[in-house]
């Protein structure tokens, strides 16, 4: 194949890779006005209730953020669209030691859709015709860690990722 | 000009084998995350017994000094249970855990402490691989008295305890009387 014959055939790739409709177009967020927000951690049960608790619950630690606006850049292209918005979570996260032991839980005030996520979990996350881009929204999360499986600080680090339908 | 890799998926239509590249690069480098911080390695103690237990010791007449152990009784029972638990998450250091008890020298400012002692069991129900606290037949001391040690190795939670019965070695006369109530203080603290 000619070297202008490989340009044409990449830059055709490129050009279908930006349009709409392909299935799990990566979108990239932010949390706003800070890009990371960090959250201590309590233990879920009061110390008295602790000691004579079953494992699985004796070792949940919670942590709670205020809501907090979360913008989802989606490509100018998806605005007028109906598009839904996934959240994926990775199966392994930094700070825990396996698969088990974290759940996010997030409320919404409209535009994305509340719900909850485990490691591994793809959720819808919006739904609806965009109406312009970033997509804005106030989000507040619960986190549940068990002390059992975490390694150090944990990372919540979702992927969006924006289908047609 | 230096371009960020942003500037460069707008303005790169010219050249969309690189433009694929750098736009892939951007999404990757995306760096926005929660940190969750782990909650905080806690010691905890606990004794079956709501407000301040009083361990009492009645000696018969019959039996004054003649070195037959006198049982202590709180409330109707013989016995009191004390138990420390350590959660600690993984990822941090590891920690030791004391529970102690701080004497002073004397019931009542008469009978040496060293006179009660006390005789300990595992407590019905406790967690597979509790630390059972040892029995002292030696008695307490003036001060601090280490009643059990836990170091904690990797796991998020450990457990000491045990169900002690407490005796008043009764091998000495003393006048009748009533002597103390005297406080012993039990603690549960952590290194680091």
């Amino acid at each position: 194949m000619s070297s202008a014959r490989l340009r044409m055939v990449t830059g055709l790739l490129a050009v279908l890779a930006s349009l709409p409709g392909l299935a799990g177009q990566r979108v990239e967020f932010q949390y706003h006005p800070r890009p990371n927000l960090e959250l201590q951690s309590r233990w879920l049960l009061s110390a008295p209730q602790r000691i004579r608790a079953e494992a699985a619950l004796r070792n949940i630690m919670v942590a709670e953020s205020a809501f907090t606006e979360l913008r989802v850049l989606v490509p100018p292209a998806w605005v007028g669209k109906r598009a839904r918005i996934y959240l994926q979570l990775p199966g392994q996260l930094v700070g825990m030691s396996g698969l088990s032991g974290f759940e996010a839980e997030w409320r919404t005030q409209g535009v994305f859709l509340p719900g909850k996520s485990r490691p591994g979990d793809r959720v819808l996350f919006y739904e609806g015709t965009v109406p312009g881009t970033p997509l804005r929204d106030f989000v507040a999360y619960t986190f549940k860690v068990d002390a059992r499986y975490s390694s150090g600080p944990v990372r919540f680090e979702p992927v969006y990722e924006i289908e047609e339908y | 000009m230096r371009m960020t890799a942003r500037q460069v998926c707008r303005a790169g239509y010219g050249r969309p084998a690189i433009v694929a590249m750098l736009c892939l690069a951007s999404t990757i480098a995306s760096a926005n995350w929660v940190a969750i911080n782990p909650a905080n390695g806690e010691v905890i103690l606990r004794v079956n017994y709501a407000g301040t237990p009083t361990v009492s010791f009645t000696v018969p007449a019959a039996q004054l000094g003649n070195g037959t152990p006198i049982q202590g009784t709180i409330g109707g029972v013989s016995y009191l249970e004390f138990e420390m638990g350590v959660d600690r998450p993984g990822g941090g250091p590891n920690l030791t855990a004391t529970m102690t008890a701080t004497a002073p020298a004397t019931i009542g400012g008469t009978i040496p402490v060293s006179k009660i002692y006390w005789t300990s069991i595992v407590i019905p129900g406790d967690p597979v691989g509790t630390v059972v606290i040892a029995s002292n037949p030696a008695g307490f001391v003036a001060g601090t008295n280490t009643i059990v040690q836990v170091t904690t190795s990797g796991t998020a939670n450990f457990y000491a305890g045990g169900r002690l019965t407490f005796w008043y070695r009764n091998d000495d006369v003393y006048a009748a009387g009533t002597y103390g109530p005297t406080a012993i203080n039990y603690t549960a603290s952590r290194n680091p």
